[in-house]
């Protein structure tokens, strides 16, 4: 269906929204270059894989130089984020700099290396962010302020880039199971409360749920949908103060 | 992409421009019945001619009560609903609101407010049925104000709501509701409004002002609302619900 190769980059490639994403775009005939701290099981057809840790000063020289063997890219995912977020009071400078600096700083550095090796006019930006990057939530401060930033930069390179023919839009994750929030759904009841049962579909998603919006993000499909945060939360920021009643 | 195999749906406002382009491609993606519902009927039968067997024609005047009855009890032999596209809409005469008649407001309100609450809750028990899904037609003027189409702007921000509402209101059974929100589309509506700003001159500045406002630098065309319209309605988006998409060339971000 695709008259022209596709290549991309995805990072966090080996996280549970990363690998769907991944297979996706892959499965939709994309190469893919996939970028994690450790990529061992990421091997396939259609995939490159690099063992990066994001936060590294060369990180985006590193990234860039990997992708020329795939030639001009056409899609950048910017997936990879850390949890253990806290509230702003029990989140010591170290804390702050690690979830500021792999949720915020490493995607605008990456991101600034990468614009110039993207087709123009044709390219496309699709930013992972978080309903916590849209309204207030207890216990998540730095999380929130990075995710929120990453919204923010979604619009802000569509207005820079808009005018070169490069899309930038984002997706805004509710309550997915992945190997990240794993362990919190099953150990942490006010999670449950707060995301599980206010999510109005009643349903947690899953990572293909996110992998299929930004498939469409990627897609001519959203030729002209552009600097947009799309959530995939099953109703949970259009309805959030209202679940139940 | 055959993401409508062997799925019923139903497009309001069949016979205007995205309306129809809507139905044409629920058909091309595999669609077993398109029901085709607008006040229009011998516009109705082109589309329907343009689409081929599987189009069904119910004459409809979403803005009344009577004529929804009927046209529902038309489709009562259908049952279960997959798929509710609700397109029809009106601009209305373009005017602010200082300037906006009494019968003028209501008309746009009857078509676009009353018109789509009306379709939505004929269509609630098929769409139970199926677990089925709809997508309202708002505008990026019911997301941002318009100081030309205040009265339409507003009728477009209950639209929003609407979706919203009922999205909270049927998500536990299965039902999901978004709306596509398209921004400047290269429409007769839009040609229309465009050129309402009076003499020459003033057409062009309003074009121009149009165009600069969208960071793509261009109107959209009728497809990119089609598409982004049947994204939200199929399994691609099953995780969505009381989501408003622009489809805005950026004009909103």
């Amino acid at each position: 269906m695709t008259a022209m190769q596709k290549n991309a980059i995805v990072t966090g490639a080996r996280g549970g929204i990363g690998r769907a994403v991944v297979n996706r775009l892959v499965a939709d005939g994309v190469r893919v270059l996939a970028v994690d701290l450790d990529v061992a099981g990421l091997a396939g057809p259609g995939i490159e894989s690099l063992a990066v840790d994001l936060a590294s000063d060369d990180a985006p020289e590193r990234i860039v130089r990997a992708a020329r063997v795939l030639g001009p890219i056409d899609i950048l995912v910017n997936n990879a984020g850390v949890g253990g977020s806290k509230s702003l009071v029990l989140s010591d400078d170290a804390l702050l700099d690690r979830i500021i600096g792999v949720n915020l700083r490493a995607v605008l550095r990456l991101t600034r290396e990468v614009i110039p090796q993207l087709r123009t006019p044709g390219g496309c930006i699709v930013n992972v962010a978080s309903v916590y990057g849209e309204v207030g939530f207890p216990g998540c401060t730095a999380y929130a302020v990075a995710k929120a930033g990453i919204s923010q930069l979604t619009r802000q390179l569509a207005a820079d880039l808009g005018p070169k023919g490069i899309r930038t839009n984002g997706v805004a994750p509710g309550v997915i199971r992945t190997p990240m929030t794993a362990h919190r759904l099953e150990s942490d009841p006010q999670y449950w409360r707060d995301m599980v049962q206010a999510t109005p579909l009643g349903t947690i998603g899953t990572p293909e749920q996110v992998a299929s919006v930004i498939a469409f993000l990627c897609s001519d499909d959203a030729a002209y949908v552009l600097g947009q945060i799309i959530a995939v939360d099953g109703g949970w920021l259009a309805c959030r103060s209202h679940a139940g009643a | 992409m055959n993401r409508f195999s062997g799925k019923i749906a139903v497009i309001t406002g069949a016979a205007g421009g995205l309306g129809r382009d809507a139905a044409v491609a629920l058909a091309r993606e595999g669609a077993r019945k398109v029901v085709l519902m607008d006040r229009d009927a011998p516009a109705l039968a082109e589309v329907a001619a343009q689409i081929g067997p599987v189009a069904q024609i119910v004459p409809c005047d979403v803005a009344d009560a009577a004529s929804q009855e009927q046209a529902w009890q038309q489709y009562a032999s259908n049952g279960a609903l997959d798929v509710l596209l609700t397109a029809a809409g009106t601009v209305g005469r373009g005017t602010r609101i200082e300037d906006c008649s009494v019968d003028e407001w209501d008309r746009i309100f009857a078509v676009n407010v009353r018109g789509t609450f009306l379709t939505i809750r004929h269509a609630l028990p098929a769409l139970r049925q199926a677990r089925g899904c709809v997508v309202t037609y708002g505008s990026t003027a019911g997301l941002a104000g318009s100081a030309v189409l205040g009265p339409y702007s507003a009728s477009k921000g209950a639209v929003a709501m609407l979706t919203r509402s009922l999205a909270l209101a049927h998500a536990a059974e299965g039902i999901r509701f978004n709306s596509v929100c398209p921004g400047s589309i290269d429409t007769p509506m839009l040609q229309a409004t465009i050129h309402s700003a009076g003499n020459e001159q003033a057409i062009a500045a309003r074009h121009a002002a149009y165009l600069a406002r969208h960071p793509l630098g261009r109107f959209g065309q009728p497809a990119e609302v089609t598409a982004a319209a049947l994204f939200l309605a199929s399994d691609e988006a099953s995780y969505l619900t009381g989501v408003s998409l622009p489809v805005d060339g950026g004009r909103l971000a």
